[in-house]
C-alpha cells in the first residue's frame, strides 16, 4: 500500500515537471535564464522532443497522469491485494522507461546537452519501474495500513 | 486507516497545489514582449561605441559612479525578455542621465550553434551605422523570428531597412565577418570570468546571474550608487 502511495505521489511530480517542460510548447513561458553547461531550451526544442508531432512533454503529462490515476486505484480497498495493478504500473512505466532512456541517449549521444527537468523525469520514471516490480515480486507483504 | 488514508491524499493535494502555484508563478512572471521596430531618431548620435580593448559595446559615461556589464547570447529567451523590458529602461533611467555606463558583451552560448553569433555580429555592424542599441533590441526581440532561418543575412537586411540604415550594408557587414573575432573575443572574456549563464549583470563587481525585473535590478544599482 506505502509503495502505491509512493508511486501515486512519483506519478504525480512527474505530471508537474511534464507540465513544466510543456510551457515554452504552449508559448506561455521564457525560462528565466540560459544555462551554458545544462541546456534545457536546446533539448526541448530539439527534434527528439517530438514524437508523430507532439511534444513529448506532453507525452509526458498524459503518462504520468495515467500512472497517478492507476496507483489510486490500486489503493481502493478492492484492488489494494490484487497484482493487476501492479502487472499494469509495472507494464506502462517500462514502456515509459525505455522511451526515456532513448531519450537519455538523444541527450547523451546526439545533442550532447543536459535538461535538468528532463533527467527529474527520467529518474521518476525509473524510481516507479523498480517500485512496480518490487511489488510483484513481494504482493505478501503488502500492509493493511 | 481512515485517518491515514486521508492525510495521503491531503499531501497529494498539497503537492498539486504547490506544484500548479510554482507553474502559474513563472508563467506569470515570463510574460514576453513582443518588439516594435521604430526608425532610429537620429542614428549618427547615439551613444554606442565599441570599446576596443574590452570588446563590449558601452554607452554612457566611461566616469560614471557605476558600471554595469551584461553578459547576453542574441538567442537566449530570458537575454530577449533582459533587452526589451529590464534594459531600456536602465538605459534611460541611469545611463542616460550619467549615473551608470553599460557594457554589453556578447556571450553567445550554444543555443543553436553559429546563429547567435551573427546575431552579434549584426547588432555591431548595425553599430557602424550609429544605431547598436536599436538594432540590439530588434534583434533580442525577435530572436525568434531571424534564428529559425538557415541564412538570416536577409533579416538582419529588413532589420536594417526598418531602422532606416542601409540594410544591404548590416548584412555585407555579417558576411564579410568583420566583427566575427570580437564576438569572439567578448565571449572568450565570458568563459575566463566564469560566467555560466546568459543573461548576467555585473554591477560594480557584483554578478548577477539571470534575469531580474527592473525594479530588482534598480535596487540593486542604487545600492552601488549609494556605496560611492
Amino acid at each position: 500500500m506505502n509503495r502505491r502511495r509512493a508511486i501515486a505521489v512519483l506519478a504525480l511530480l512527474g505530471v508537474l515537471d511534464s507540465l513544466y517542460l510543456l510551457l515554452p510548447k504552449l508559448g506561455l513561458v521564457n525560462s528565466l535564464s540560459c544555462s551554458v553547461s545544462i541546456r534545457c531550451d536546446l533539448v526541448n526544442e530539439s527534434a527528439y522532443a517530438y514524437l508523430l508531432g507532439l511534444p513529448v512533454a506532453a507525452i509526458g503529462v498524459a503518462g504520468y497522469a495515467g500512472l497517478f490515476v492507476l496507483a489510486l486505484v490500486g489503493l481502493r480497498p478492492r484492488w489494494l491485494r490484487d497484482q493487476h495493478p501492479d502487472q499494469l504500473l509495472a507494464a506502462l512505466s517500462g514502456i515509459a522507461l525505455l522511451f526515456s532512456l532513448y531519450l537519455t541517449y538523444a541527450e547523451v549521444f546526439v545533442l550532447h546537452a543536459i535538461c535538468q527537468w528532463c533527467v527529474v523525469s527520467q529518474l521518476i520514471i525509473l524510481a516507479i519501474f523498480v517500485l512496480a516490480i518490487v511489488g510483484l515480486r513481494a504482493p505478501g507483504r503488502l500492509d493493511a495500513g | 486507516m481512515a485517518s491515514s488514508q486521508t492525510r495521503f491524499y491531503g499531501a497529494l493535494a498539497a503537492i498539486f497545489v504547490a506544484g500548479a502555484a510554482i507553474i502559474g508563478y513563472v508563467v506569470v512572471k515570463n510574460q514576453s514582449a513582443s518588439v516594435e521596430i521604430e526608425p532610429v531618431a537620429a542614428p549618427a548620435t547615439l551613444p554606442g561605441e565599441l570599446v576596443s580593448e574590452e570588446v563590449g559595446v558601452s554607452r554612457g559615461s566611461a566616469e560614471a559612479a557605476v558600471t554595469i556589464e551584461e553578459y547576453a547570447d542574441y538567442q537566449c529567451p530570458s537575454c530577449g525578455m533582459a533587452a526589451t523590458l529590464t534594459v531600456p529602461q536602465i538605459l534611460e533611467n541611469y545611463v542616460d542621465t550619467g549615473k551608470a555606463r553599460f557594457i554589453f558583451y556578447d556571450f553567445p552560448i550554444p543555443v543553436r550553434p553559429g546563429i547567435s553569433e551573427q546575431g552579434a555580429e549584426a547588432a555591431r555592424c548595425a553599430g557602424d551605422q550609429g544605431a547598436f542599441w536599436a538594432m540590439h533590441k530588434v534583434l533580442m526581440g525577435r530572436m525568434r523570428e531571424w534564428g529559425s532561418k538557415r541564412d538570416p543575412g536577409g533579416m538582419f537586411r529588413e532589420y536594417g531597412d526598418a531602422l532606416g540604415l542601409d540594410g544591404k550594408a548590416v548584412e555585407d557587414c555579417v558576411d564579410s565577418g568583420k566583427y566575427r573575432q570580437v564576438v569572439l573575443a567578448s565571449q572568450q572574456r565570458a568563459r575566463q570570468l566564469g560566467i555560466g549563464q546568459t543573461p548576467t549583470f555585473i554591477v560594480n563587481g557584483r554578478p548577477i546571474a539571470g534575469l531580474l525585473g527592473y525594479d530588482q535590478m534598480a535596487a540593486i544599482i542604487d545600492e552601488a550608487l549609494a556605496a560611492q
